[in-house]
């Protein structure tokens, strides 16, 4: 078993091509199979953890007249419900340079919808605000702006809000507005553009506009998940129950409210009027007090003015004196300054004289000093000129010795030169004799030479001689056989035989010839000596020679080595006497530098001596000086004694002059003290009088105010008295038209971007219930061609193996292993892969339109994970089984044996001569090789064909939903506006639907009828709009009426209604049928569909207004307008818009442009999704061409080397095969246009949502750019296989058949 | 350098990872135009080295090749394919023939990429299968799917017949008869015919008899007066 496992690990190592091409296609096929499958669950997951994580209301509660606390209270006590919070919002204009937009102002939530901040932080205060990020894009503005609103009726906002500007503090979303639209609104062109966030005591409104109410246990469970929505209905329903009482009670309380209001207003208008009457009175009596007062204070004044003439008098006097006193003062003053004046001039002279006597003193000292220092400086440099003379003496002396030394080098020099001149002498004389003994060396050689030639001769010559001799022998030996012979003869035949007679002369003359002989090589042997002897003597002669030679070389040798020798000495002399000339020079050049030293030191003295010269003349100038200056000092000194002497005296009168001077002015203070007193007193009585005029006369304006006053407030509250009681007349009318108010109870699927969220996610669950399956099916196909062609290359081996013993089971299992270890592996890789990219490319191309979706969660689901490897497992398990058990039950006798080739045969085109003959010969080959091999043809076909199936079904669903904007708002509906009217005032309608005719560019206009009903069939009920044209003439120009098929026109029915496609294959009815109407509160109504028209988008059941009149018994009232007209563009209709809107009848207007964009815009998220679809398709046909084209060249391998072999080049080698890979290729196109279009319709039905009915053709454009896709695939595997087909070995091929 | 067809000191060395294997070493040997040329020698000698260098279906590590007077042994990619297609007939022991093809259709898919081919009925007339000319190859039998490989090899003109044991999987009257038909084809259209056998008890039969041992050539014979191979016992 050991073994086993070991070949069961090889066969993986060694075929990792194989291993990895079934891994890789089992990892393509389960990726898509769970990866879309698993993405509606994390859809649904990502959008789930969002809306608990900001507490997303369950329901939302709206009353037509507002909600209160009582109302919170009452919900609150709900079964099921576990919070609830109430809401306040508020339309408003947002006006910046040019552009206008709707805003919706909101209430921050603090339980309940809570924001999720993008950018910047939360509103701490009144003052700030958080926006919609399409805010800014719509405004331009940006984060840290003030903003400020508008009203957008004619109420001021300030009415319902305490600022109208904010500060922007960051950007945020709202979990009920993920996607990008934020609902329709009552102001501007009825569109909400962007939302704002306020803090919740911005509003002043006393009532709630909504309530969020957040149900028991939901958070829990899944917001898209059947559990959910039955726990929310039956809060829905508990609520719905509450609502009519609430409502009455909202009622009565407004009622109640209103007429309180009315009562205070009436009586207030009363009291208004009473007080004019009470004012009036009041200022009379005023008037009155200010005359009595006026006549007091004129007796007062007389009084004041007597006592201010004898004040004056006095005063005079009193000054007089004083003018006196300053003029002596002012004398003696004078004579006080001149005074100090001289003292501190007599001061400073001192100061001055100190200074200079001090000066003199230190400059003294000094010239002391530097008469020492000149002193030492002279001994010093004495000494030195005597060190430098000694100097001198030294230097000249080793000149000399310098001298002595360089005449004996002189004569050293012409010793070694005479040594030089022997020496060459004698080497000329030694190279001569070396010549000459080279000479006797050659001639020696030479001779040697002559020698060994003489030597070799006379060897030559013995030898011949041995030869003759042993000749002579072997002819002795003859003669004497001979000899014998003929003895024997003789002794036969008889002496006297002819024969005998013969021989025996032959014999003789043999005999002589022999001693002939004999004698020749003696005399031979004899000259042999000879020619020895003398070569021998000729060597000796030869070896002293060379003795002699030897002799001579090792003189010149030694010759030669005293010589050296010699040579040697030299040049040591040589060095000697260029080291002692080195030293020579050295020497004087250190004279030269010490003579050069000596004469520096001489300058430097005599430099010194002139400064001592120098500074000994300065020195006496100096000393002359200072006796000048002791002499003047002497003579200040003197000067200034006296001046003190002279001020002393004037000291003393100063002083006498100032006491006379104090004593008069006591006197004069006296007087003036007096006269002070008396003014005070008069000054008083002034200043009280003057205060009591001035009250006076701020009493009298203020009289004059109150009557003005008093007119104004007449003139202005008569008509307010007279408004304010018409107002309350209004008020008593409008109380009386108060209606009791509705509740409206919305949950979830309501909110427009949560419901379209769950719908997309379902709409990719469909997508994943076919289309990956498909992917998976090829896939699977292929990994169980792959492995039966494994088991089929392996038959030799396998019959081996039941020869060896082993059981069908094990060999069985070796394979089934190796299937289940690439496959599982693969799908689990490929779950893992799938399940976390699929989903998650998927969830960004929607966070394109869903904005607000914070999480893109992509846990691995393993309901879809298992299914996917479940099934991959199975496919290629029950595949390899299969193989195995075809491949077992044969003998191993036969497995032992190669599988006989595949025979060839005639095939059915053949019969047909005529086409048959026309083909050429590869094209026969070709079509007969496609038949032969029916197993790769099919294989190749339906892989190809699916991809191109799947690739066609891409495109086509593109097709189909781009279609429906186009189809429907261009072909089929004709108009380009719709106006929706509200309240229906007949004037105030006539009056639009002039100016709308007089408006540039409209062409026509169209009165409907519009209202929601529901159809009833025996299949099912369907909720449906009702439309009924006011008049039928120009229906045609608003509406196009057709068969989607045969695109036959209808006319509009006069009898019985027409039906939108859908609605009827919904309803299960055809036309002729008949068909129940539920509308309102009418009783159920019959009518007979007449035709069926072609429609895309929602469903619409049209009749005509007289079987409306018939049906109802009543005429309907027109609430819509159709506006037909030419200009489209962004600004007209902008304007249009505004000028519809600004009636008061008109709710709400819609433009087909906006609606073809808004759609386009909410399937665009589709292409990507589409497009990941077409490349996988792609990536799947490359794999399955890829590895069915390896089987193919591994199966054919002979052949082809056969086809070399042969001399095809390899270009010709390929386009054999390519040929058959080629028309596979197109056969796959062909049929997966067939699958495709299949696929496409199956899809489109499963995708569509009930609303809408896709486009249902495939424009041929896709088929074509389908076929391209698969074709460049095709073509790229095929130039990767070029390489393959270069690559194969013909000997290794051709010879493996063993 | 007189021979037809020349080879000279031929090598070829295999390195099988670390082992290096000589399948020819130095091999030399030379033949005439015309002449039929049995090359033998026990298995693994290196005949069919030898046969697949000569046929351009293999390139010689060292030495050299001629063919008419051409050296081939320098040709590398295109040149060689060329060689092949124009200047060799190759016939197999295991036929080699194409399975979806018939006799005839076999015998074109050689001639369509030739430049003077022969008639390939002709041909297959005189390879005796007039009357089974449109019968796969599965219908026919050893001897006869062996016939078609050799009209294959023929109706190419080619300048060399190389046949590496051609009746090695045939039993011994086809054999017999094969080998007739290559001598005959040899003597009456002056073809150039080289035959690789280890059966050493044909080489009577041929012009030159060349014995190749371990990748040496052993022995070269000429025979003046080679024996049909009818007269042949083995």
């Amino acid at each position: 078993m050991k073994a086993f496992r070991k070949d069961f690990i090889r066969e993986i190592t060694k075929n990792k091509g194989r291993f990895i091409s079934v891994f890789f296609i089992v990892l393509l096929g389960a990726a898509f199979f769970s990866g879309i499958r698993a993405t509606r669950g994390d859809m649904e997951l990502s959008a789930d953890t969002y809306y608990d994580e900001v507490n997303l209301m369950d329901v939302r509660v709206i009353s037509t007249l507002g909600l209160v606390d009582e109302d919170l209270e009452d919900l609150e006590q709900v079964d099921g419900v576990e919070k609830v919070a109430g809401g306040k919002t508020l339309e408003v204009l947002h006006k910046i340079n040019e552009t206008e937009q709707v805003v919706k102002l909101i209430a921050i939530g603090e339980e309940m919808n809570l924001p999720r901040v993008l950018e910047g932080r939360m509103p701490e205060n009144e003052k700030e605000c958080l926006v919609d990020v399409k805010f800014l894009e719509n405004s331009g503005c940006g984060i840290g702006d003030e903003i400020t609103f508008t009203s957008g009726t004619e109420d001021p906002l300030e009415d319902s809000l305490e600022r109208v500007s904010f500060t922007i503090t960051g950007t945020a979303t709202l979990p009920y507005y993920m996607d990008l639209s934020r609902g329709t609104g009552s102001i501007g062109d009825g569109g909400i553009d962007s939302f704002v966030l306020l803090m919740p005591e911005v509003f002043t409104a006393d009532y709630y506009t909504e309530i969020y109410v957040q149900a028991e246990g939901t958070k829990e469970m899944e917001s898209y998940g059947d559990e959910y929505q039955d726990r929310v209905d039956q809060v829905c329903s508990a609520v719905e129950a509450l609502a009519e009482a609430a409502c009455q009670r909202r009622y009565d309380h407004l009622y109640e409210e209103g007429s309180q209001e009315l009562e205070d207003a009436k009586k207030e208008v009363a009291d208004g009027e009473q007080e004019l009457i009470d004012a009036e009175a009041e200022l009379k009596d005023g008037d009155r007090q200010i005359r009595e007062a006026n006549e007091t204070i004129a007796g007062k004044e007389q009084e004041i003015e007597d006592g201010a003439v004898t004040i004056n008098q006095n005063e005079k006097e009193l000054e007089d004196g004083w003018s006196e006193l300053l003029e002596k003062e002012d004398e003696l003053q004078s004579s006080k300054a001149l005074l100090l004046e001289k003292e501190a001039e007599l001061e400073s002279g001192q100061k001055e004289l100190d200074a200079q006597a001090k000066e003199l003193k230190k400059g003294k000292a000094e010239l002391e000093e530097k008469e020492v220092e000149l002193e030492s400086g002279k001994a010093q440099l004495y000494e030195q000129s005597a060190q430098l003379a000694e100097q001198e003496q030294l230097l000249n002396e080793k000149e000399a010795e310098l001298k002595e030394n360089q005449a004996l080098l002189e004569e050293k020099q012409a010793e070694l030169d005479a040594g030089r001149a022997e020496l060459e002498a004698k080497e000329q004389e030694l190279s001569a004799g070396k010549v000459e003994l080279e000479e006797k060396q050659a001639e020696l050689a030479s001779a040697k030479e002559q020698l060994s030639q003489g030597e070799q001769e006379l060897q030559d010559a013995r030898s011949q001689l041995e030869q003759g001799k042993a000749e002579l022998e072997s002819k002795k030996q003859e003669v004497v056989s001979a000899r014998e012979e003929l003895e024997q003869m003789k002794a036969i035949l008889g002496e006297d035989s002819m024969l005998v007679k013969q021989l025996e002369e032959r014999v003789l003359a043999a005999e002589e010839q022999l001693s002939a002989a004999e004698e020749e090589l003696s005399g031979q042997e004899e000259q042999l000596l000879a020619a020895e002897q003398e070569l021998e003597s000729q060597k000796q002669l030869l070896a002293a020679a060379e003795e002699e030679l030897l002799a001579a070389e090792q003189q010149i040798a030694e010759g030669e080595a005293a010589l050296e020798q010699g040579w040697q000495e030299l040049a040591a002399g040589e060095t000697e006497l260029d080291a002692a000339r080195q030293q020579l020079a050295e020497g004087e050049q250190q004279i030269a530098d010490a003579r050069v030293r000596i004469a520096d030191g001489w300058k430097q003295i005599e430099a010194y001596q002139a400064q001592f010269a120098d500074g000994e003349q300065q020195l006496s100038d100096a000393r002359a000086q200072i006796q000048a200056g002791e002499q003047q000092i002497a003579a200040y000194q003197k000067t200034i004694t006296e001046g003190r002497e002279q001020l002393s005296l004037a000291k003393v009168q100063v002083t006498d002059g100032e006491t006379q001077l104090a004593d008069a002015k006591q006197t004069l203070l006296d007087g003036q003290e007096q006269l002070a007193d008396a003014k005070k007193t008069l000054e008083e009585g002034r200043v009280s009088l003057s205060d009591a005029k001035e009250e006076l006369a701020q009493k009298e304006q203020e009289l004059a105010d109150g009557w003005k006053e008093y007119e104004e407030a007449r003139a202005e509250a008569l008509p307010e008295l007279e408004e304010a009681k018409e107002k309350i007349a209004d008020g008593e009318k409008e109380l009386s038209e108060l209606e009791v108010p509705t509740w409206y109870v919305w949950d979830r699927t309501q909110i427009s971007s949560t419901k379209n969220f769950g719908d997309d996610a379902g709409r990719i669950a469909n997508i994943g219930k076919l289309f990956p399956l498909i992917f998976f099916l090829v896939a699977a196909l292929v990994s169980l061609t792959t492995m039966t062609r494994m088991i089929e290359e392996q038959r030799q081996q396998i019959g081996t193996l039941k020869a060896l013993g082993y059981s069908d089971s094990v060999i069985a299992m070796k394979y089934f292993a190796y299937a289940m270890l690439s496959t599982i592996s693969g799908a689990v890789v490929g779950v893992i892969i799938g399940e976390k990219i699929l989903p998650w490319v998927i969830m960004n191309a929607y966070g394109m339109l869903y904005t607000g979706l914070p999480y893109y969660m992509t846990p691995l689901d393993w309901y879809q994970g298992g299914m996917a490897i479940l099934a991959s497992a199975a496919c290629t398990g029950i595949a390899t089984l299969a193989a195995c058990y075809h491949e077992l039950s044969a003998r191993p006798a036969e497995l032992m044996r190669p599988e006989a080739p595949k025979n060839g045969k005639r095939i059915f085109l053949e019969r047909i001569r005529i086409l048959w003959r026309h083909l050429n010969f590869t094209q026969k080959s070709t079509v007969r090789n496609l038949i032969r091999y029916k197993k790769r043809f099919f294989m190749t076909v339906i892989g190809i064909g699916g991809c191109m199936g799947l690739i066609v079904v891409g495109f086509g669903l593109q097709d189909s939903i781009t279609a429906i904007a186009k189809n429907q708002f261009v072909n089929l509906f004709t108009y380009q506006a719709n106006a929706v009217l509200g309240s229906v005032d007949e004037a105030e309608k006539k009056a639009l639907q002039e100016e709308l005719s007089g408006y540039p560019g409209m062409e026509q206009m169209l009165e409907m009828y519009c209202q929601n009903i529901d159809l009833i069939s025996p299949k099912r009920t369907l909720q449906a709009v009702l439309e009924v044209p006011k008049e039928l003439t120009n229906f045609k120009d608003f509406y196009d009426f057709r068969n989607r098929t045969t695109g036959e026109k209808y006319e509009f029915p006069e009898q019985g209604a027409a039906i939108s496609e859908k609605t009827a294959d919904l309803l299960g009815i055809e036309a002729g049928d008949v068909l129940q109407i539920k509308m309102g509160d009418h009783e159920i109504v019959e009518v007979t569909i007449t035709v069926i028209v072609e429609n895309y988008v929602r469903h619409f059941l049209y009749i005509s207004t007289e079987t409306y009149q018939e049906l109802f018994g009543e005429l309907p009232e027109y609430n819509q307008l159709l506006l037909r007209y030419e200009d489209t563009s962004e600004e007209n209709e902008k304007a249009l818009g505004e000028m519809v809107m600004s009636y008061d009848c008109v709710a709400g207007i819609s433009f087909t442009t906006d609606l073809i964009q808004e759609i386009e815009d909410m399937l665009r998220s589709l292409d990507i999704v589409i497009c990941v679809l077409i490349i996988s398709a792609g990536l799947l046909a490359f794999v399955v061409l890829y590895n069915l084209n390896n089987i193919n060249i591994t199966e054919r391998q002979r052949e082809l080397a056969t086809l070399k072999v042969l001399g095809f080049y390899d270009k010709e080698v390929a386009s054999y095969v390519y040929r058959e890979n080629m028309v596979l290729t197109l056969i796959g196109i062909v049929a997966g246009m067939g699958i495709g279009s299949f696929l496409h319709q199956y899809v489109i039905q499963s995708v569509e949502v009930e609303m809408m009915m896709f486009g249902r053709m495939i424009f041929p454009r896709s088929y074509l750019w389908s076929a391209l896709i698969t074709l460049a695939f095709a073509l790229f595997v095929n130039f990767m296989m070029y390489y393959r087909l270069k690559k194969i070995d013909m000997i290794e091929s051709l010879k493996s058949v063993e | 350098m007189a021979g037809y067809v020349v080879l000279k000191d031929v090598t070829k060395v295999y390195q099988m990872g670390e082992v290096t294997i000589k399948a020819a070493d130095g091999i030399s040997f030379e033949a005439e135009k015309g002449e039929f040329v049995i090359v033998v020698g026990p298995s693994g000698a290196g005949k069919t080295t030898v046969l697949n260098i000569l046929g351009g279906m293999d390139t010689a590590t060292s030495g050299q090749v001629f063919v008419d007077g051409e050296e081939v042994s320098g040709y590398r990619g295109k040149k060689l394919i060329r060689y092949r297609r124009e200047d060799i007939g190759f016939v197999f022991q295991f036929y080699n023939l194409m399975q979806n093809l018939t006799a005839l259709e076999n015998v074109e898919l050689a001639l369509q990429i030739c430049e003077n081919p022969l008639d390939a009925r002709t041909v297959l007339e005189e390879v005796g299968l007039k009357e089974r000319m449109d019968n796969f190859p599965a219908q026919l039998s050893g001897g006869e799917q062996q016939r078609v490989a050799i009209a294959r090899a023929l109706a190419k003109n080619p300048k060399l017949l190389l046949c590496d044991e051609p009746t090695g999987a045939l039993d011994y009257v086809t054999g017999k008869a094969i080998l007739g038909l290559l001598q005959d084809t040899c003597r009456q259209k002056g073809m150039t015919v080289i035959v690789i056998t280890h059966n050493s008890a044909l080489t009577p039969m041929a012009d030159r008899v060349i014995q190749i041992r371990s990748g040496k050539v052993a022995n070269v014979r000429v025979n003046a007066h080679p024996t049909p191979v009818e007269e042949i016992e083995w």
